[in-house]
């Protein structure tokens, strides 16, 4: 199946919402976790701070290639919310929802959402012209 | 064993092909040197029969923690000191990789100089240990001229200088080591081979290539170390 | 004694005088940490000083493993002085690098160097064997450390690169009798930010051993010091050589990688995650996933089985690790590590400006507290944040004292606190620093045993020996869904095994919610401070190889090499013949020597707690911990915990009685230093009207 296929593309209004960087009282808290460094909190202002902290855009599985990166942590309901309220994506949103398990472990959830991440990211930036 | 035969398969590489013609006396009279050695040199050397072994390093599997040198220090002289090392792992940790680091062992040569060069026979093959090129440290009179010849032919000489106890440092693959139990000698072990980490030193008992460089940096890296990470081409 | 070289350098700058101390007055403290409180006790009468006063003492110790093939310890150098990072009190404190620092100044002759007074003007100090020279830095000064440390060199031994003309034996003119070598000098300097007396100067030797915490680069620019350059030829004289080379092969065989066989490193399906990232974890491991990009080689310090850093092909990210390479996200690995190399260019210690560091200041931006129209006016260019431009910017601004980076310069929390920002910001953990201004490392509200550590003493503890086997393993494991690839039980076990003279007490590694307040705590705590300063801190064995609990090398019972590798390779080398007990017991008393320093600076209990966020603000994020619940040893979540105050102030009661301390003041008493035949150090406390 085409990963394309998963979401209609956004409306130039719509992509320049989702795209936007939102204000500080509307950040996402993430955790970015290493062997060396213990925990480190890190904001998430964007959708596309939230693909670069994942690593989704590059095709990373975070637990594979990155290997001593560490473990990049988000509240996964916590970011459902987020992208459904603060970025105002309910497509994006509803589609992440629909594929969480909630008896599957972080990395395995994380895994099924990163193409939706991805492609959303790709989506809004082609129909900015930011390709 | 390297036998005869071995012995001339293993410098018929390069310009050492010359020189085997000159072992076998089939010379030319317009071959007046060879690698910066005269006939009549050569033809004195030639007649050291081969080491039974060889150390081989591997420049770009290294790891610079130098272990090497402080066990060979440690296993000969009874002391840590990295002057006394008879193997130089020498870095310039600010330049990029592979160029960040050298390894410089004694070759145990196919034409010894510093055999040659030294005047009271301290220096010589060892028929009874394998050929090793050895320093009989009772013998050395401390003139320096096998270091010398070394530097000839070496950046930097591979025969080191004991300034403490005032003799002449080479590596003997370990045939005497009188602070570490092991038996060493080219059928025994190396401290330098056995303390590596990274396994970056191998022994072989096949003669290298002796002209440059190549015949002894060699490539000891297997797909174990792709799977680590590594470069292995 | 064997292994030491018998002369400690004492070099005053205000006089150009150059003294030795005798080694022997020490060697009871045995090496490192030890030698260089005891020496910084008698050198300083009056601690509390500024540590900017040209008398503040700076120490840089060797270790009697230094030089020598003990594993991991011969070539980590330990630096200790008052320290300008320490919030709010300027404590005291302790740093340490790598490379092969220590076994250069050993080669040269010396176990140590003793900094006192201020130069009147740039200087480096040139030490060839017994030649001590106090050289002009006026060239030098404004320099990275980089070019300072290639100008040295070819200064010193004509030899800045690689080139094979330039591979040589040097000091050849002396060599007869003194001794050559093909080595280059060992360097450690100051970059910009030292010689502007930033509170987050580093040291820097050569391109990634850094001693960054407690800003000692600013101490050394203070003191107009810019380099110390080491070349030595002397022998160390090792008790029983083949005792310590058959102890090397004996870890080698028995509990390093197998490069040939790397299955021990790739426990995981994953690859070769960090789950294992202390001793059978794969070469280069401490430099994250560079290999990928570019060809890299594994490099080690002196003497190191590990080999934990890597150098690449363009030099970016070289000998550079931990939190080095992950200090800025940046957009790709190149450009993390470009940003690793500016940092110790600058000179600059990364910690306190790494993660929680600009992304406090990024949030402070959004907020619009920071900015061009901010409350706090500044140019930085906030628009590129996670680019290469800002990070670049931010490290100039910091390094030169330009603009903001003058705020910056006295660290993050000192800014904070210029700003009026610190106290609401603490509170809320926006600015996640736990203790005396320290970035969080692991986390203060579950993992206990390093925040109580470092409350205890100066700094963040930055002690991994615990931390992998109780922590992050099953972390990783539960993260990635897999079964634990250890059993709780099993890894407590083997932890229990190992921490004499407290072995077998399993309670110790319970870190549920209410052991962690427990006299079972008190003991976790007590071992690692005892075992942090002697055999890591004074022997000076990597915190990255040592202690060694579980080791999955060593099957069937994954036994690590905690307590037996310890002693072994410190007799074999000097002749002693100390148990590990032995050496926790000096661990101790060094340990009380410390904490008297700190009393004479006036530390008192009421100091020692937590910022505000940690007993207040829950902790968000999965966190797993060995954990006994009811009668079951599992790795429990500690995700929602806070610690609760008044517990934890119990638990000091519970502590400082252990020790012997003061309840009331947290201060030594008499009794129990005169037990640790310190009653030298009472008598100034009690002078000083602080016992």
């Amino acid at each position: 199946m085409s990963e394309n296929k998963l979401l209609e593309k956004p409306s130039k209004e719509k992509a320049e919402e989702i795209m936007r960087e939102v204000g500080f009282e509307e950040r996402l808290e993430a955790v970015k976790m290493t062997s060396m460094t213990g925990d480190k909190k890190k904001s998430i202002y964007s959708l596309k701070n939230l693909v670069n902290f994942l690593e989704v855009n590059k095709g990373i599985n975070p637990f594979e290639t990155n290997k001593k990166g560490g473990i990049t942590y988000i509240d996964l309901n916590e970011t459902v919310e987020w992208i459904k309220n603060t970025l105002n994506d309910k497509k994006l949103a509803y589609g992440i929802q629909s594929r969480l398990k909630e008896d599957e472990s972080y990395m395995n959830n994380l895994n099924s959402i990163k193409p939706l991440l991805d492609q959303r990211f790709e989506q809004c930036k082609e129909v900015l012209n930011k390709v | 064993m390297v036998n005869r035969r071995d012995f001339l398969k293993g410098i018929a590489g390069g310009a050492g092909a010359a020189v085997a013609g000159f072992a076998l006396g089939s010379s030319t009279d317009l071959m007046k040197e060879v690698e910066g050695r005269t006939f009549e040199n050569l033809k004195s050397m030639v007649e050291a029969p081969p080491s039974e072994a060889y150390l081989l390093v591997d420049r770009e599997k290294c790891a610079g923690c130098r272990s090497c040198m402080l066990a060979c220090s440690l296993v000969h002289e009874g002391k840590e000191n990295l002057s006394l090392s008879r193997i130089q792992v020498i870095e310039n940790p600010l330049a990029g990789f592979p160029d960040d680091l050298v390894q410089e062992q004694c070759r145990q040569c196919q034409y010894p100089e510093c055999v040659a060069a030294c005047p009271t026979g301290a220096l010589s093959v060892d028929e009874v240990n394998g050929n090793v090129r050895l320093v009989d440290e009772e013998k050395c009179i401390g003139c320096q001229r096998c270091i010398e010849a070394c530097d000839q032919i070496n950046n930097p000489a591979r025969a080191a200088w004991n300034h403490e106890d005032e003799y002449s440092l080479k590596c003997d693959l370990c045939i005497d080591t009188p602070h570490w139990e092991e038996n060493g000698g080219p059928d025994g072990k190396q401290a330098c081979v056995e303390i590596c980490p990274v396994n970056a030193i191998k022994t072989t008992d096949q003669i290298p290539v002796q002209i440059g460089q190549k015949g002894y940096k060699v490539n000891l890296r297997s797909s174990k170390w792709k799977e680590l990470g590594f470069p292995v081409e | 004694m064997n292994g030491y070289m018998g002369k400690i350098l004492r070099l005053d700058l205000t006089n150009k005088q150059k003294k030795t101390i005798s080694t022997s007055d020490y060697e009871e403290f045995l090496g490192g940490h030890g030698i260089g409180s005891a020496i910084f006790f008698d050198a300083v009468k009056d601690k509390t000083i500024s540590p900017f006063n040209p008398k503040n003492v700076i120490t840089l110790m060797t270790s009697p493993l230094s030089g020598t093939l003990a594993p991991s310890a011969g070539g980590r150098t330990e630096v200790q002085g008052l320290g300008p990072q320490p919030y709010p009190t300027e404590w005291f404190t302790r740093s340490n690098f790598g490379g092969r620092f220590s076994a250069m100044l050993k080669y040269a002759g010396y176990d140590g160097i003793v900094i006192e007074g201020k130069a009147d003007k740039p200087t480096w100090i040139n030490i060839v064997n017994e030649d001590v020279v106090f050289e002009d830095a006026d060239g030098l000064w404004g320099m990275d450390t980089y070019s300072t440390q290639e100008e040295i060199w070819k200064e010193v031994s004509g030899n800045p690169s690689n080139s094979p003309e330039d591979r040589e034996w040097y000091q050849k003119d002396r060599g007869r009798d003194d001794g050559r070598t093909t080595q280059k000098p060992a360097v450690v300097a100051i970059g910009p930010s030292g010689e502007k007396k930033s509170r987050i100067g580093a040291l820097i030797h050569e391109a990634g051993n850094a001693a960054g915490q407690g800003g000692f680069g600013g101490v050394f620019g203070s003191k107009n010091l810019k380099a110390i350059s080491v070349l030595g030829t002397n022998s160390i004289e090792v008790a029983d050589p083949n005792a310590l080379m058959k102890a090397r092969e004996w870890i080698h065989e028995n509990y390093e990688y197998d490069e040939e066989d790397p299955e021990c490193e790739h426990p995981l399906d994953y690859g070769s995650f960090p789950g294992f990232s202390f001793i059978t974890d794969a070469p280069g491991s401490g430099m994250g996933f560079w290999p990928k990009v570019e060809p890299a080689r594994p490099q080690g310090c002196l003497s190191c089985p590990k080999n934990c850093r890597m150098r690449t092909e363009s030099g970016y990210g070289s000998e550079s690790i931990c939190v080095e390479v992950v200090m800025y996200g940046g957009q790709s690995p190149k450009e993390r590590y470009k940003s690793a190399n500016l940092a110790q260019r600058h000179g600059i210690n990364v910690y306190p400006i790494s993660t929680t560091g600009h992304k406090y200041l990024y949030d402070l931006y959004k907020q619009g507290f920071l900015g061009e129209n901010g409350e706090v006016e500044t140019d930085l260019p906030f628009e590129k944040y996670g680019e290469m431009e800002f990070i670049r910017a931010l490290l100039n601004k910091i390094s030169s004292r330009e603009g903001i980076g003058d705020d910056l310069s006295e660290g993050v929390v000192r800014a904070a606190e210029k700003w009026g920002r610190l106290e609401q910001d603490l509170s809320s953990g926006l600015l996640q620093r736990p203790n005396w201004g320290y970035p969080q490392h692991y986390d203060p509200r579950i993992e206990v045993n390093w925040p109580y550590g470092s409350i205890l003493g100066s700094r963040d503890i930055n002690e991994h020996g615990f931390n992998w086997d109780i922590h992050w393993i099953p972390q990783v494991s539960t993260m990635l869904g897999l079964d634990p690839v250890f059993d709780a039980e099993e890894v407590v076990d083997n932890v229990s095994n190992a921490v004499v003279p407290f072995e077998g007490n399993k309670s110790m590694f319970d870190f549920g919610e209410d052991n962690i307040y427990s006299k079972d705590m008190v003991k976790t705590i007590a071992w690692q401070r005892y075992y942090s300063r002697s055999w890591k801190q004074s022997v000076q064995y990597c915190d990255w190889f040592f202690p060694n609990f579980h080791n999955p090398s060593n099957s069937p019972t994954n036994q690590g090499f905690t307590p037996e590798a310890e002693p072994k390779f410190f007799n074999a080398v000097t002749g002693r013949n100390i148990s590990f007990k032995d050496g926790m017991n000096i661990g101790k008393r060094i340990w009380n020597l410390d904490r008297s320093i700190w009393a004479l600076q006036g530390r008192h209990r009421d100091m020692e707690k937590f910022a505000d966020y940690v007993y207040e603000v829950p902790k968000k994020a999965p966190y797993f911990v060995s954990s006994k619940q009811n009668g079951e040893w599992k790795w429990e979540n500690g995700k929602g915990r806070t610690l609760d105050r008044d517990k934890f102030e119990s638990w000091k009661d519970r502590y400082y009685e252990f020790e012997g301390w003061n309840t009331e003041t947290g201060r030594p008493t008499r009794g129990n230093l005169e037990e640790l035949d310190l009653g030298y150090v009472a008598d100034e406390l009690e002078e000083k009207d602080k016992i």
